[in-house]
């Protein structure tokens, strides 16, 4: 196997005497996709604003995030602005938050431009056309002088992704960038986003909620709880045969066709308080297979077989249900 | 089978406040039809559900059900009385008997009332027991939604949002209602607390005979949940049916594209990497002469740019397209 694009080698993200994010190591390769999935608190957005130090000074980033050879940790803010943007660029939830209220669209993607790739006048305003018809944006040149809030949440969020791709980055972080849309806008973005990755031999590491979503573009997935992965392997593999309680639980969570009108299993309680963890694994509480053992200490991220990682000490009798 | 709420014809239109450009234009407000001739039934102890993208109507619908937002036209009946003019005491009692519970529970709960508080009150304002059983019946409330006993005597922060749901639902069922109007209420939560409260839901109407009508986006949940579908579009329905029927079988163009955009959760069955729908929601302050979806329609043919369609009824199932006419 080649050397990882990126690669997050136990990344903490502690606020106070509490760790949202606790020791996360995870490859990702190039032109891959990667699902980053959990629920709200489970520190998913937190390890992505790690990678570029979006945090706010209270929270303190520890571990390696080598890119392409270098540990980002260790970058000057000036160095690191290189990157940022230019080399790795993030799209996130709500663009009205990310977009510039006061600016015209055209403008936003001529910053871009001009600070990553010093183009300006004609050059900048035809690649801006060029950007905003790649993603969609019907009568680009026209819509160059829209204001965010002219467009709408869809149209807003194509004019956010061609911002982010102005700068031609090797690896898109997307925070849920569908979460806040109908689902039809959804499936548009979704597919665009899939295609512009070809287009752009770009990764993309896509954090949701929404198991669907990664069933439907993700071509390995992580799954986060309570700020630990769980389990890391392809995203046919895990939605099979999970080897976590966990993403069992999860996925048992979810309705599905066959079972209208009938009980789901789901997951009893709720996720811990990040400052007050049980001991052993963070899941016990909840877990449906949890032994005496999975109390006693947190069970290592550990390879089992050549693709699929896990943190269950109960992987093998789930993976042996599974099959039977 | 009887129905015990009936919605004859809908309309409601609100005015938009002009811009500037309008105001120098001149002429009228522009006015959005949230809802333009709706009609639905929900009959004891059946979910309905109500589905459709954002600025549809649904949560329109919801809220003029239970006369949260007045009408402009159209009847509502709900077990045999109109509900449009009711007053006084036979209001009170609809008002009882018809609860709606939101999406955001802590924007409905009083933040300065404990738990036990706003269940008693409920009691009390519609005397359902004796002063002195109400302690007893706040204590059976909670633990019909499953929350501990002790959950009584805290405020609403301090329960988590599936918690503050299952507060919402047990306030809705103190009164022992008929029908429950449940607008997006598991929208918010995480899939695991999501999968609880439908559990919850469903055991209500086993145990209670509740009807519910179900306004939700997710199509997933909506399967799961419902004996019959409604599928709206800029204010309108254009396809109502059987649950099966119209996940297998869908008859509008609309419901066709609307189940091949939601995700699938079969990582194998990968879709082409083509929309399911191309183009945007019409602005609502101009819908398409003839068939509101024709602009994205990919059916389209010179009749639907022309003349609006129809509502056939064909058994249980109804549509409103003019592919159905043929």
């Amino acid at each position: 196997m080649t050397a990882p694009l990126l690669s997050l080698q136990d990344v903490s993200v502690r606020i106070g005497a509490a760790a949202p994010v606790a020791g996360v190591s995870l490859d990702l390769a190039k032109g891959e996709v990667l699902g980053l999935v959990g629920e709200s608190g489970s520190g998913k957005s937190l390890t992505m604003r790690a990678i570029l130090r979006l945090l706010p000074p209270v929270a303190r980033v520890g571990g390696r995030i080598v890119w392409d050879g270098k540990d980002l940790a260790g970058l000057s803010d000036a160095d690191l602005r290189r990157v940022r943007g230019r080399e790795i660029a993030m799209i996130f939830q709500e663009p009205m938050t990310a977009l510039n209220p006061v600016l015209t669209v055209g403008r936003q993607i001529g910053e871009s431009l001009a600070v990553h790739l010093g183009l300006r006048g004609t050059a900048a305003r035809r690649r801006a056309i060029e950007l905003l018809d790649q993603v969609g944006i019907p009568d680009a040149a026209r819509r160059l002088g829209s204001y965010p809030h002219e467009f709408s949440g869809g149209m807003r969020q194509r004019a956010m992704i061609a911002i982010a791709l102005a700068a031609g980055p090797r690896l898109l972080l997307a925070d849920e960038p569908t979460t806040a849309l109908d689902v039809t806008i959804q499936d548009q973005i979704l597919k665009l986003l899939l295609r512009l990755k070809d287009e752009l031999s770009m990764s993309v590491i896509l954090v949701t909620h929404d198991l669907g979503v990664v069933a439907g573009t993700c071509d390995r997935v992580a799954v986060l709880y309570a700020g630990r992965l769980m389990e890391v392997g392809p995203t046919e593999r895990i939605f099979a045969r999970p080897s976590h309680g966990y993403t069992l639980g999860l996925l048992r969570s979810l309705p599905d066709a066959t079972h209208a009108r009938q009980r789901l299993s789901g997951i009893p309680g709720a996720p811990p308080d990040p400052g007050a963890l049980p001991p052993g694994c963070r899941f016990e509480p909840r877990c449906a297979y949890a032994v005496a053992a999975c109390r006693a200490t947190e069970p290592p991220l550990a390879r089992l077989g050549a693709e699929l990682q896990t943190a269950c000490l109960r992987a093998g009798d789930l993976l042996a249900a599974a099959a039977a | 089978m009887t129905a015990l709420l009936r919605a004859d014809d809908l309309e409601r239109g609100f005015t938009v406040k002009r811009g500037l450009g309008g105001f120098l234009r001149g002429g009228g407000r522009p006015v959005v039809r949230a809802l333009a001739g709706v009609s639905i039934t929900l009959r004891r102890g059946e979910t309905l559900a109500v589905v459709g993208e954002s600025g549809c109507g649904k949560s329109t619908l919801a809220r003029a059900l239970v006369r949260l937002i007045e009408l402009d036209a159209g009847q509502i009946d709900f077990d045999g009385q109109d509900v449009r003019t009711l007053a006084g005491a036979r209001l009170r009692q609809f008002n009882r008997r018809v609860q709606m519970v939101f999406q955001d529970p802590y924007g409905s709960l009083n933040p300065r009332m404990t738990v036990g508080e706003t269940l008693a009150e409920a009691l009390r304002v519609h005397r359902m027991v004796p002063r002195e059983r109400i302690a007893a019946r706040v204590e059976e409330l909670l633990a019909l939604v499953r929350l501990p006993s002790d959950a009584a005597g805290r405020l609403p922060h301090a329960f988590s949002g599936g918690q503050r749901q299952r507060i919402a639902i047990a306030r809705a069922l103190a009164v022992e209602p008929d029908v429950l109007i449940a607008d997006e209420i598991v929208s918010a939560l995480d899939v695991s607390v999501q999968a609880q409260i439908l559990n919850l839901l469903l055991d209500m109407q086993e145990r209670l005979g509740l009807a519910i009508l179900f306004v939700s986006h997710d199509l997933r949940v909506v399967r799961h949940l419902a004996h019959r579908v409604a599928v709206m579009y800029l204010g309108r329905v254009v396809e109502l049916g059987p649950a099966e029927e119209v996940f297998t079988a869908p008859r509008h163009p609309y419901t066709r594209a609307l189940l091949r955009a939601a995700p699938s959760l079969d990582p194998a069955a990968r879709r082409s990497t083509v929309a399911a729908l191309t183009g945007e929601l019409p602005s609502p302050m101009r819908v398409p002469a003839g068939c509101p979806f024709h602009t994205r329609c990919p059916e389209a043919f010179d009749r639907c740019r022309k003349e609006p369609p129809r509502l056939r009824v064909d058994g249980e199932h109804e549509v409103t397209c003019h592919l159905q006419a043929a």
